[in-house]
């Protein structure tokens, strides 16, 4: 009996055992949040897919608060230009006393480099692998030239940041180019870095090809997708910031020969927040569960209390610029910190309401990426610059009198005629992400005039209806100089982004082809 | 059935007791030497009787687990026998202790072990059992990065023995890895807890025993034991067990800010007096509020000096408003009991423990059952089933986070009001109720604006609800004598729903409606082995034993989350009640290991002790080829007061055993389920579907070796009133597991390699004495040490960086290197760092940024203490006990950020310590402060050498006083035995850094850490 029962139980046993010996043989799995790389580039569909998910991650990787995506590099411009004034507050203030990017271990650094690179390897990826893909050539042409062009922006965006003017230098080293997909031996060794003329021509030659590739009639699902107008775009300002005034000249009145709208009054006070504007050529939209990118907004957006910084003001002295009757000053005025008492308030800053939420309860909004206005001032500087004043003046007065501003005088020189159509620049693209840059290209210095900070009888509503006035206190710039006590001046190196530590050890090739920048001696 | 013989029966009766005590010892067992016949145990009272054919005179065996043996000779059968044992709980070499698949006594191991019993572990008043061992056990370092209730400590065995794979050790309860939560484990279901260190103790649970295995027995009934029920209950309160950094006043922190206005502004390029004559016109607008009411419009004068007759409105201390009146409540019952076949243990308990701060309060359910029965002579099944709820809130900390009450509490300063006042006369402004109203700080300029965590802190959530289910079952054969086989199949499941929620209605996420966060998770550990063993002994001399097994082990985890904004309505947590959703998300991992096992173990005599255990694991981290790893050990161990040559000694001399280990354990915890493949991670782009590559393929990836070698001395004096041991230990790691740095302009960051091999050497001492036991006093007294060091061997690249740890060949995993600090510039008040220029020169600068490179960084000592650990003392007199148990860290630096955040030069409105009183000024050049300034070169976070301090302390983690009743109110209460007891835990904190809470975490730094908490309680334990 009981050997039988033990034979029973070992045979019942011996099963347990097998089977679990056998479910121990697959030993394989497999992960839920990415594929594996051997599975991507069978067709024209998976290539497009990469082109989205490299997008979105360069819109859409914060890091930290204060690095919001791509729009780092934005806010990071006009913080550190001549225009803003910041309010002290978390994140920026850092940017707008010169302490930050100079320092090789922040972190808006380390971010937009990777950011960048990210979007070189993933479009070198699409552009090495899209000839074998299943699809027809039309598509594979749009992709590759979408690819091409996303590349090409990149480096105009690496050009532009990590090297002084070219003309100042057209030698000095810039960054490294990669047009291969990485493999693990480039990934270990890296590659050297190019010059600024280099990497400038590399942004133009991708975008030259990119033109040619994408098709006349493409009709783009979204806002954010490239087509031949945003190559043009790019193009132009690619050409400007090279110094190829030709073509800045070329392409750019080649997109305004295409679309010339510049956005109405009212289009300029909705809040510059929607692909919607007719004038955006290129923008990204943002919704309620994708908006990485538009925290930006809350910097930027100075006039809604469910803003967590609102710390980008404008600087007093520079309101000054904008004439009476011109609309973009009526959203430049006095006033205390939004959601504060102005019944107790001891501060007023010069808000600009430019910049606002979409949705206010999920706080994001569009962003712009291109847009008419800038192709008109592009155009303007270009001409002026290759001694085509008068067209220059036009192309500037045509965006003037859109937005009720004074039109620049025929008497001026060529000259001070660029010298308008830089301040236009400022008081157009204010905050949109072009004051470093163009202080970098034209080799100017940021300039920081003292506010005396005097009471400005401030006239708000209080609670119970009645118009009150109280004399308060008001703000200006604040950092007047370098960190080191030393004035503004063109050129510093306080103005460029710096190559990452981690670059520097790592790249063993780095500085084969030029020396380092000797301001980092 | 034999043919029935009538044979004369002789019946000894006796009574058994504690020596000290005199209480009665139940379960004790009886046994008559020389015969095969069955023994008896004692029942309640300690009484036996037993039938035996033997004539007198005959010796009875006597043995009660915790107490010495005894032989005990009986010449009369008329004579009740009285027995009195001695309680040898801690004669070490007797501990039965947990092992891979099995139990031993630790005298006969070879292996090295600490063994922690249930009295350790219960009177440690924490709520997660990781944080009970810290002084226990040599060689373990336990480092709580916070001490927030429920919250784990990170748990060190020999140190760090990987860099970037796991360096955590393996949980076992029951025998099994444990998937579950360590804060779901009442530690008063814990019978003992068995440390392994080496490789000859973990390599059987190979795979994952490369850092060491805490095994975790839970209480079992006992055989023929009456039910028992125990009830045991502790009520007491929690607060800081050190406070806070001290800080400068609110009017010293007003002037000083009008100091750092009035500094700014002449860096700026104005003269002093314009400077200062700035700094008093802008001081309330720069402030934001005026606590000195609106009749000051410029309280601080251009001399930097409040103007005469400004008085505080208010001043407000938000430390203490932050804080709450904190209890700590532990019960638990106990049933247990047993009969012929069968063992039985029922338990729940409840246990409250909250923080010393608002809104971070613990709580926990707890259930279990364990049962064994012998169904048969050669069938056991056993069933240990456990179950858990528990109830954390944890608010954020260990960061810069304003939503962290450790942060706020510390940086709100008192001119910031908590309610509303009058802004002219400093009244209170109430509410149409009479009540105070909050102020959410609307005047703030920074971004503090919109906050008042004292408001918000508890409406706010931040809360995990955990179900753990933890099951251990087995079958148990044994065919034949000296064989068994068992199958095993164990679970642990956990389900946890975590729940953020900003209000809606107050503070500053009411203008965007609030918003929330759901998230749950679930995860299962699922452990199948059948092991067989077989024991026995040839000519009475060779022992031997075997054992084979085969296991699988599979974990699955997926989870789910959601967010939202626009909450309808304050007070409800669900996701229905968000109007716009702004995330959600949901993905799953799956993990697989199967593994075969052997073990042998043999020993000549009880003299001689050989054992080796060898271990194939294959894990679906790695790729086919790389897939199974193969580890090993062999040990031994010898008895060397057997010897003859040391007979003569015996008179001294208990015990002198000498062992040895060496061999190898692995590790696949690499951080990802996935580290082979190459990938492109999935996302959604507006609508549409994403792809982005985010891994190079690493076909080779394979499993990290540690070898280790132990060499261990155990010896035992004078009647075991003297006991330790020594060890030393060489743990080796190769084919470590480096997260190597690619080049970020590739694309990639970094990638997985086995390059790279470290090692930790060092030594453990145990000593314990006994120095007195009589009848009425007894005193105890143990101390562990454990000092090692880490020596980098092998590293893929000249350098790497781990924050502020740099990693060079030679060097130590824990080498802190930072900027260094020269001091202030006397001439203008600025910091001062050296750097290393282009032409090789150390000079120095007033720019961080520009000495704020790696390559500029020097090292400035380690973050690994020279020595730690603990003292422990028991002293009985009579009824009263008193316990303590003291550890302690010595040597070791720590860059302490949250001394550094409340020295900074100014910017913010951040507290400052009472040290920035040393600041440069005109008239005091000669300082260590930097002058302050309204805009720093420096923000909070940099790092320079003059934050780093040394992170020695010892504590008192705890002490206990406990009075047992008398037998005879005991008999008058129906009760077999009652303590009454007072506990304290963190009582005493030595630290030469005021404020510093020195228990950190390992890498040196301390941010924002939730403090160590100090409880006392009250407490009772009765058995009937």
């Amino acid at each position: 009996m009981r050997k039988n029962h033990i034979k029973h139980l070992i045979n019942a046993i011996s099963v347990a055992t097998i089977s679990t010996a056998l479910a121990a043989c697959d030993l394989e799995t497999s992960p839920t949040t990415s594929v594996d790389s051997s599975s991507v580039f069978n067709s024209t569909n998976d290539s497009e897919m990469v082109l989205e998910g490299v997008w979105h991650y360069i819109m859409d990787t914060n890091s930290g608060d204060r690095n919001p995506s791509f729009a780092t590099i934005q806010l990071t411009d006009d913080c550190m230009g001549s225009d803003v004034v910041e309010t002290n507050r978390y994140g920026y203030n850092t940017r707008y006393d010169f302490t930050d990017i100079y320092g090789r271990a922040n972190s808006a650094g380390s971010l937009i480099w990777t950011l960048l690179y990210a979007g070189v390897n993933n479009a070198n990826n699409v552009i090495d692998n899209i000839d074998i893909a299943v699809g027809t050539q039309a598509d594979k042409n749009r992709i590759k030239g979408q690819a091409l062009a996303l590349r090409g922006y990149m480096y105009l965006i690496l050009a532009s940041h990590y090297s002084f003017s070219i003309d100042k230098d057209p030698q000095a080293v810039s960054v490294p180019i990669y047009t291969r997909t990485t493999d693990f031996l480039t990934a270990s060794e890296g590659s050297a870095a190019c010059s600024v003329t280099e990497v400038y021509q590399q942004a133009i030659d991708d975008l030259e090809q990119a033109l040619e590739l994408i098709p006349n009639n493409y009709q783009r699902p979204a806002k954010y997708k490239i087509n031949r107008q945003v190559v043009l775009g790019l193009l132009s300002r690619a050409s400007l910031y090279a110094r190829q005034w030709k073509k800045a000249a070329d392409y750019s009145d080649l997109l305004l020969s295409q679309n010339s709208y510049l956005m109405s009054e009212d289009e300029w006070k909705s809040g510059f927040n929607s692909v919607a504007n007719n004038e955006w050529i290129w923008g990204h939209p943002q919704t309620s569960d994708q908006h990485g990118y538009s925290q930006m907004l809350n910097y930027l957006n100075t006039t809604d209390e469910s803003a967590t910084y609102f710390s980008i003001m404008v600087d007093p002295w520079f309101r000054e610029n904008y004439n009476d009757g011109d609309y973009r000053k009526d959203q430049i005025y006095w006033s205390p910190t939004p959601g504060q008492n102005p019944a107790t308030a001891t501060l007023l800053w010069m808000r600009n309401e430019k910049f606002r939420y979409a949705d206010t309860s999920a706080k994001y909004g569009d962003g712009v990426l291109l847009r008419v206005g800038e192709i008109y001032l592009i155009n303007a500087e270009a001409k002026a610059q290759s001694g085509l004043t008068a067209e220059a003046r036009t192309s500037l007065n045509t965006l003037r009198a859109a937005r009720g501003a004074n039109l620049a005088s025929e008497s001026l020189s060529t000259q001070d005629l660029l010298e308008e159509i830089y301040l236009e620049r400022r008081k157009e693209l204010w905050g949109e992400g072009f004051s470093l840059v163009d202080i970098i290209r034209l080799q100017k210095s940021v300039e920081r005039k003292d506010w005396p900070g005097d009471n400005f009888d401030f006239v708000y509503t209080d609670a119970n209806g009645q118009q009150q006035v109280r004399s308060i206190a008001t703000a200006g710039h604040r950092i007047l100089n370098f960190p080191d006590g030393t004035p503004f001046t063109p050129n510093s190196k306080y103005y460029l982004y710096r190559i990452p530590d981690t670059e520097e050890t790592v790249n063993s090739h780095l500085y084969e082809k030029y020396p380092r920048l000797s301001i980092y001696n | 059935m034999g043919p029935l013989v009538a044979i004369a029966q002789n019946l000894i009766t006796g009574h058994i007791t504690d020596v000290r005590t005199g209480e009665p010892l139940i379960g004790a067992s009886v046994i008559v030497k020389k015969t095969q016949g069955r023994g008896v145990v004692t029942d309640v009272d300690g009484k036996f009787s037993l039938q035996t054919q033997v004539e007198a005179p005959l010796t009875l065996r006597v043995e009660f687990l915790g107490y010495r043996p005894l032989d005990i000779d009986v010449y009369d059968f008329e004579e009740p026998v009285e027995i009195a044992m001695v309680d040898n709980s801690n004669l070490l070499q007797e501990v039965i202790i947990t092992v891979p698949y099995g139990k031993t006594k630790k005298g006969n191991f070879t292996g090295s072990a600490t063994f922690v019993d249930s009295k350790a572990i219960e009177q440690a008043q924490v709520s997660n059992i990781s944080k009970a061992l810290e002084g226990t056990v040599p060689g373990l370092q336990s480092f709580s990065s916070t001490g927030q209730p429920g919250s784990e400590a990170t748990i060190l065995i020999r140190g760090v023995g990987s860099v970037n794979a796991s360096s955590t050790p393996l949980y076992v309860v029951d025998g099994i890895p444990y998937a579950g939560s360590l804060n779901s484990i009442a530690s008063s279901d814990i019978e003992s807890i068995t440390v392994l260190k080496d490789a000859a103790s973990a390599t059987l649970y190979g795979s994952r025993a490369a850092n060491g295995v805490i095994m975790i027995t839970t209480k079992q009934g006992r055989q023929n034991a009456k039910p028992q029920i125990e009830l045991t209950g502790k009520y007491g309160f929690s607060s800081r067990a050190r406070s806070d950094y001290k800080q400068v006043s609110t009017t010293q922190w007003l002037e000083l800010f009008h100091e750092s206005l009035r500094n700014y502004r002449q860096d700026q390029g104005y003269s002093a007096e314009e400077a200062a004559t700035w700094a008093s016109k802008n001081f309330v607008s720069r402030l934001g509020i005026n606590p000195f009411g609106t009749n000051y419009p410029e309280p601080i004068g251009t001399d930097g000096k409040i103007v005469d007759g400004a008085k505080l409105l208010w001043d407000d201390n938000w430390d203490d408003a932050m804080q709450q009146d904190a209890h700590y409540t532990d019960l638990n019952v106990k049933v247990s009991g047993g009969g012929q076949h069968s063992k039985y243990y029922f338990s729940a308990g409840y246990l409250d423990d909250q923080g010393a701060y608002k809104g971070s309060n613990f709580s926990r359910y707890t259930v279990r059952a364990n049962i064994e029965s012998e169904i048969k002579p050669w069938l056991e099944v056993g069933l240990n089933a456990s179950g858990s709820y528990s109830d954390q809130d944890n608010p954020p900390q260990t960061s810069v986070q304003l939503l962290s009450p450790i942060f706020y509490a510390r940086n709100m300063r008192g001119w910031m009001p908590i309610y509303q006042h009058d802004l002219t006369t400093g009244e209170l402004l109430l509410d149409e109720y009479g009540n105070p109203q909050y102020d959410y700080g609307n005047y703030r300029l920074n971004n503090y604006k919109g906050y008042n965590l004292v408001s918000t802190i508890e409406r706010d959530k931040w809360n995990y609800k955990k179900e753990n289910a933890s099951i251990r079952g087995f079958v148990l054969l044994k065919p034949v004598k000296g064989l068994d086989y068992k199958f095993s199949i164990n679970a642990d499941y956990q389900n946890q729903n975590y729940l953020t929620y900003r209000n809606p209605s107050v503070g500053k996420y009411a203008s965007s409606g609030g918003s929330m966060t759901r998230s749950n998770s679930r995860t299962t550990g699922i452990t199948l082995n059948n092991v067989v063993n077989y024991e026995h002994t040839f000519a009475k001399l060779h022992n031997l034993r075997l054992m084979a097994g085969q296991e699988y082990y599979e974990y699955n985890a997926g989870n789910i989350s959601g967010s939202g904004t626009n909450i309808l309505t304050d007070g409800y947590y669900e996701p229905d009640m968000m109007s716009t959703i702004t995330d959600f998300s949901g993905s799953s991992t799956q993990y697989k290991l199967s593994s075969f096992f052997g073990n042998v173990d043999y020993n000549y005599n009880n003299r001689y002790y050989l054992s080796a255990s060898v271990r194939a694991d294959g894990s679906s981290r790695f790729s086919k080829e790389h897939r199974w790893g193969t580890f090993w050990s062999v040990g031994g161990s010898w008895k060397l007061h057997e010897e003859s040559f040391l007979k003569t000694a015996a008179k001294w001399l208990n015990n002198l055993t000498l062992r040895a280990s060496y061999g190898a354990q692995g590790n696949d915890n690499v951080g990802t389920y996935y580290a082979y493949q190459g990938l492109f991670a999935i996302s959604n782009n507006l609508g549409n579907s994403g792809l982005q590559a985010s891994r190079l393929a690493t076909p080779d990836l394979t499993w990290e070796t540690n070898l280790h070698l132990n060499i261990g001395l155990d010896f035992s004096l004078l009647d075991n009133r003297v006991q330790g041991s020594v060890e030393y230990f060489v743990r080796r790691s190769k084919d470590l597991l480096f997260s190597i740095d690619l080049v970020p302009s590739s694309g990639y960051s970094s990638s997985n390699q086995n390059v790279g091999a470290i090692r930790n050497n060092g030594w453990e001492f145990t000593l314990t004495g006994t120095p007195v036991s009589t009848k009425d006093l007894y005193w105890r007294i143990g101390i562990n040490l454990t000092t090692y060091k880490n020596k980098i061997t092998e590293l893929p690249a000249s350098e790497m960086w781990s924050g502020n740890r740099k990693w060079v060949e030679g060097g130590s995993l824990y080498d802190l290197y930072v900027v260094e600090w020269a001091g202030v510039n006397p001439e203008n008040g600025n910091g001062q760092w050296w750097y290393t220029n282009a032409q090789g020169e150390r000079v120095k600068t007033e720019s961080y940024a520009t000495a704020n490179s790696n390559a500029n960084k020097v090292n400035v000592g380690s973050s690994l203490p020279n020595v730690s650990g603990g003292i422990n003392t028991e002293l009985t007199w009579k009824r009263l006990t008193l316990s303590a148990l003291f550890s302690f860290s010595l040597g070791g630096q720590i860059i302490n950020n949250d001394y550094s955040h409340i020295m900074q030069q100014g910017g913010h409105w951040y507290a400052w310590s009472v040290d920035i009183l040393d600041r440069w000024t005109p008239d005091h050049r000669q300082t260590d402060v930097a002058k302050l300034t309204y805009s720093p070169q420096k923000t909070y976070n940099a790092v320079d050498s003059h934050f780093l301090q040394s992170s020695s302390y010892g504590r008192l983690k705890n002490l206990t006083f406990s009075y047992a009743l008398p037998k005879q109110v005991n008999k008058l209460l129906g009760l077999d035995n009652a303590s009454v007891f007072v506990q304290g835990e963190n009582l005493l904190t030595i630290c030469g850094i005021q404020g510093l809470d020195p228990e950190q975490a390992y890498d040196g730094t301390s941010n924002f850490r939730y403090p160590a908490m100090k409880t006392i309680s009250l407490g009772f334990n009765v058995k009937f």
